[in-house]
């Protein structure tokens, strides 16, 4: 019974290990994300004159990478699991 | 009848509580974004789309790059103690914590040169100083909720089964953080 247990929570270490490696790959990709976007409107800022049109896609952009999968939005209208 | 007992209202109420707190975090989210919209398009309505030449653009971009770089500690903070690794949660909780004291650091040199350049006297001194200040307030709230939910993991509390409590105040997080992606190009690149 003892062993069947152990064997139960190795498991479950396990596949939370492989779980949390993927969670972060994904939060470092994210955020290689945001800063390339910056980079790119801070670009788009010094070399274009009245650069708000050109900026809005961007700041757009961010705004969805964070709400999505750094704050899981879509989890409001689920079952609330993530 | 199964229902009125103590352990199956228990029950209920652990599968009901979280969802419920969720919805009403998000539903403060919501009017805190309209506080900011009402903040941000108030700069625009005074001073259009022009900026100060004396605007300091590389403390701006660092501090930018700070406060991102804190969402992804606090997601990281978050992913670990969702799998049970409390050592991770610790670490990287500390790492938000430390990035956002550096992003407020950031922001009173903001204010020193804000002060010098465009005092709060001026039309856009007084947009800048009250969009700065107001983020920063939240980002000051943000790292002492922050502070408590380490001192609370460091107690033993939360896990994999149950950790509300650090997910709110890390989601409160990213959204300051979202807040600052509207924020950074209004106050300095627009």
């Amino acid at each position: 019974m003892t062993s069947g247990n152990e064997r139960a929570s190795a498991l479950q270490s396990s596949a939370h290990q492989a779980e949390l490696r993927g969670r972060t790959r994904l939060g470092l990709q994210v955020g290689l994300g945001l800063g390339v976007l910056t980079a790119i409107e801070f670009v788009i800022a010094v070399s274009i004159e009245d650069p708000l049109v050109w900026l809005l896609p961007f700041m757009l952009a961010k705004g969805w990478l964070i709400l999505d999968y750094f704050m899981h939005v879509r989890d409001v209208s689920g079952e609330g699991g993530h | 009848m199964a229902l009125s007992t103590p352990a199956a209202h228990a029950r209920a109420e652990a599968a009901y509580r979280p969802r419920s707190n969720r919805l009403g975090l998000w539903l403060f989210l919501a009017s805190e974004t309209f506080l900011f919209a009402a903040v941000i398009s108030a700069r625009y309505f005074t001073s259009g789309t022009e900026i100060p030449q004396e605007a300091n653009q590389a403390l701006a971009v660092a501090i930018t790059v700070v406060l991102l770089a804190s969402s992804v500690s606090a997601y990281l903070g978050e992913s670990s103690i969702a799998t049970d690794n409390r050592r991770g949660f610790l670490r990287y909780v500390s790492i938000t914590i430390g990035l956002g004291v550096l992003f407020l650091i950031g922001v009173g040199l903001e204010f020193r040169e804000a002060y010098d350049f465009f005092p709060p006297g001026t039309i856009y001194g007084s947009a800048f100083v009250t969009l700065i200040g107001f983020h920063g307030f939240h980002v000051l709230s943000g790292v002492v909720a922050l502070t408590v939910v380490l001192n609370l993991g460091r107690q033993g509390h939360f896990g994999s089964q149950d950790y509300w409590g650090a997910e709110g105040v890390i989601k409160y997080w990213h959204f300051v953080d979202l807040a600052w992606v509207v924020i950074y190009p209004t106050l300095y690149l627009i």
